[in-house]
């Protein structure tokens, strides 16, 4: 088991989801986990393009229905600048059709998580993709 | 001009119907005008002919002398089948034709004919047209029930997901905290009772969840059963199955394929009707254009840059399409098509059934002739997302995903159905760089490779994915003979199986688990 | 498509010339004639090759609705269009003229029939006007029966 991490490393998270009480419900499960320095959450493309500008996130977590643009698009513009190359994302998704999942891959995604999630899927998911320890499970 | 008894006869001259009045040997003894005007005959050539008929109404299969002695003999109102006739005077134009042999005084007949050309031709084309719309509207009527339901479908699970998430994902948050709390609360059986009632309400949610994943399985297969074919040989069987059109066209159309041995994920029937469809609307435009030859329909079959799409052309040298008719051409009934010759349903549903398999069909602009486009996901990427719909989404738990890389299309859709009862998520490639790429952008669990690709063999495909992915499970395929290439590269590429051609299900799967509970153990 | 019925317009000030192509049946369309509030117009059937009863009938509804005080001339109709014509009411409007057309003659020299362009008022009393072969002189001879054949001119002129 690691010890808890130093608040200065550990890793923040922006959650984008038009439905307001979903980011809220995933900040809760993710402050919860004590994994993470800061969670911010958007409602669209357009305002988690001024939040990313004006602060580090290590990890991307957006849903693929926005109602600006899809979240594939967001992950498209963002992973194309040198700037966020470091950036991960989990795209999350209520039913996904073949259409939407070509999209998916055409950006290079390959973490998805499905709605509806369990704390534990989500938690699991976040881990594997940022190479984090999981110490609450 | 007309002969002796004109005065009785000119009352025909009134009638709607051609009339001659034939004497005892069948020679035209007089003859109304309409008769003129039916056999396009002058007087002039009408009067040479009296005692030749038949050089004026040409029948085939049917002999005049002889019906018109039954007629003498039986000495009654005598009609005849419908009769097919030419105008040698007129071109050996073709007429319909009844004719009514009547007896009259002192031998003579009345013979009147009734031309129905028009009638037969009208009947014939309306009757065809009618059929093909009735059968295609039964088509659309049943697509359009799937995609209704379809639709329904999607649009109930993704209204249901964001209240469904919150409301589990809260409930969560409740049962942690209320463990948190358990120490603190000293009412230990209302604590209790809130928790129960908590597991009851994630239950709930939990089936909720199961419903909607039900209705999307089933839901997905209804959808037409798809196996792994190569573009090309789809365009070979439709070409075999426009022979006789080809061979009916009065030019010569020769046709080219250009292919770079794609692979796809298809419902064979549907994506032959839709090329069957396309080649038969270049060999019209080619029979109707009046630009010389040498005619030809030229078909390239491709993949788009970024290779996850495969793409046919179908380009002939016909007239082309006007920019501005590019759209409507897709719309249901419309047809540049006399009736009878086709309905204009065909484009409509040639490309609801492309974008059915989330693909497209569209024009491009190409000044030799009309050019039209098909585009379809490419094997991998049509084999995974069908099967991570079918299998991925439907489980909590990560579902394995198996890859395999054969020539054969035959072995792929095998594979494929066999994996797919199991709930595995399978991948088909046939294209050795395809696959690589598939295998960088996603989590595949297992791969199975063919010893013997013409392509690329096995050996250098197993050593470029070992430089970079060092550790992802390979299990050759072939028959019992490429044994030695699995022994040789064992050791040296970290082959972990080989499965001997021809494998039934059990093998295929028993092999498959081998290999990842022992990738699991090797983790732990 | 083949002989499908082809329309090409001119306007010359307040004159629309139409002329028609290939065949007048159950197929053909007569749409593109719009905009026909012109005070003459003249169709040309020189270019057609068939006409069948189809075709008068989707004609005659066509022509009906031209507006009344428009001119309507017919000039250069095949024999096949002048058989329509003295067979069926209504080809010709009331008041519409026809001013040119083909009748057959032959030439017994040549054992062949001519298509020769005669005027309307050429023909006088149902009497076909005296043809002479432009090589050899030879007289033609009509061929056709002339009361039938130029029974619309009394049809025009009549009503």
């Amino acid at each position: 088991m690691t010890p808890l991490q130093a608040p200065e490393t550990k890793p923040s998270v922006l959650i984008i989801d038009d439905e307001p009480k979903i980011c809220i419900l995933i900040k809760k499960f993710l402050d919860q986990s004590k994994l993470f320095k800061n969670v911010v959450i958007a409602e669209s493309v357009s305002i988690a393009l001024m939040k990313i500008r004006n602060e580090d996130f290590d990890l991307v977590i957006v849903d693929y229905n926005l109602p600006d643009k899809k979240g594939t698009d967001f992950i498209d513009i963002v992973s194309k600048s040198i700037k966020y190359r470091k950036v991960k994302f989990i795209l999350i998704s209520g039913y996904l059709d073949n259409r939407s999942m070509m999209d998916v891959i055409n950006v290079g995604i390959k973490n998805v998580l499905v709605k509806p999630f369990t704390r534990t899927a989500l938690i699991e998911k976040i881990c594997n993709v940022m190479n984090l320890k999981n110490t609450k499970l | 001009m007309t002969e002796i008894n004109d005065k009785e006869f000119k009352i025909l001259d009134t009638l709607f119907e051609a009339a001659l009045v034939l004497g005892k040997k069948g020679e035209i003894k007089y003859y109304n005008h309409h008769f003129s005007v039916l056999t396009h005959c002058s007087p002039r050539i009408i009067n040479k002919n009296r005692s030749a008929i038949t050089n004026i109404l040409q029948f085939s299969n049917f002999d005049f002398h002889e019906f018109f002695k039954s007629a003498q003999k039986s000495n009654q109102v005598i009609l005849s089948e419908e009769l097919k006739v030419s105008l040698p005077q007129s071109n050996n134009e073709e007429i319909d034709l009844v004719l009514k042999f009547t007896p009259m005084q002192e031998g003579h007949y009345l013979l009147t004919i009734n031309d129905i050309s028009i009638e037969k031709k009208l009947y014939r084309k309306y009757k065809d047209q009618l059929q093909e719309l009735k059968e295609t509207h039964a088509q659309i009527l049943q697509a359009d029930k799937l995609v209704t339901i379809g639709e329904l479908t999607a649009n109930i699970s993704h209204e249901i997901s964001n209240p469904l998430t919150i409301a589990s994902g809260n409930t969560e948050l409740i049962e942690v905290l209320l463990e948190d709390l358990s120490n603190d609360v000293q009412d230990k059986e209302s604590l209790e009772i809130i928790q129960t009632s908590v597991q009851d309400i994630k239950d709930s949610h939990q089936r909720i969840n199961d419903i909607i994943k039900n209705m999307k399985t089933f839901l997905h297969q209804s959808e037409d059963s798809k196996d792994f074919h190569k573009l090309e040989d789809v365009f070979n069987s439709a070409i075999t199955f426009i022979q006789n059109k080809l061979k009916r066209s009065p030019k010569d159309i020769n046709i080219e394929i250009q292919s770079s041995a794609k692979m796809t994920l298809i419902n064979k029937l549907k994506i032959e009707q839709v090329i069957i469809n396309l080649l038969k609307n270049s060999i019209d435009a080619i029979n109707e254009t009046s630009k010389p030859g040498p005619h030809k329909i030229q078909i390239n079959i491709s993949e788009t840059e970024n290779n996850n799409m495969v793409y046919f052309d179908i380009i002939d040298t016909g007239d082309g399409i006007q920019d501005s008719e590019k759209e409507t051409f897709f719309t249901p009934f419309f047809t540049t098509k006399e009736i009878g010759e086709g309905t204009g349903l065909g484009l409509a549903i040639s490309k609801k059934i492309m974008l059915a398999h989330k693909g497209d069909l569209y024009f491009i602009n190409n000044p030799h002739g009309a050019h039209i486009r098909g585009e379809l996901p490419n094997a991998e990427i049509m084999s995974f997302t069908e099967n991570e719909i079918l299998h991925g989404q439907a489980k909590e738990s990560k579902s394995i995903r198996v890859m395999a890389i054969d020539d054969d299309p035959k072995i792929l859709s095998l594979i494929n159905s066999q994996l797919g009862q199991e709930g595995y998520v399978f991948i088909g490639s046939s294209h050795p760089q395809d696959a690589l790429k598939i295998i960088q952008d996603l989590n595949v669990d297992v791969l199975l490779v063919d010893c013997i690709m013409p392509e690329l063999n096995s050996t250098q495909f197993t050593q470029e994915i070992r430089s970079w992915n060092k550790k992802i499970p390979i299990i050759y395929i072939s028959s019992v003979d490429n044994r030695r290439i699995y022994l040789e590269d064992k050791y040296k590429l970290n082959i972990t199986d080989f499965l001997e051609k021809p494998f039934n299900r059990e093998e295929l799967i028993k092999k498959i688990r081998q290999v990842v509970s022992q990738t699991k153990q090797e983790e732990e | 498509m083949a002989n499908e019925l082809e329309i090409k317009k001119q306007k010359l000030d307040d004159h629309l010339i139409v002329e028609l192509y290939g065949n007048i049946d159950e197929d053909s369309n007569f749409e593109t004639l719009t905009k026909l509030d012109v005070k003459i117009i003249t169709f040309d059937f020189d270019g057609i090759k068939m006409i069948n009863s189809c075709g008068v009938r989707d004609w005659i509804q066509f022509i009906e609705k031209i507006p009344a005080d428009t001119k309507i001339i017919y000039k250069k109709c095949p024999q096949i269009v002048i058989e329509q014509i003295n067979m069926v009411h209504g080809f010709i409007r009331k008041g519409a003229k026809i001013d040119s057309f083909y009748a057959p003659y032959y030439s017994e020299d040549k054992d062949e029939v001519i298509k020769v362009l005669l005027k309307s008022e050429d023909v006088k009393k149902a009497k076909a006007p005296e043809i002479k072969d432009q090589e050899t002189g030879e007289v033609l001879e009509f061929d056709a029966i002339e009361a039938q054949y130029f029974n619309f001119l009394n049809q025009a002129e009549g009503q």
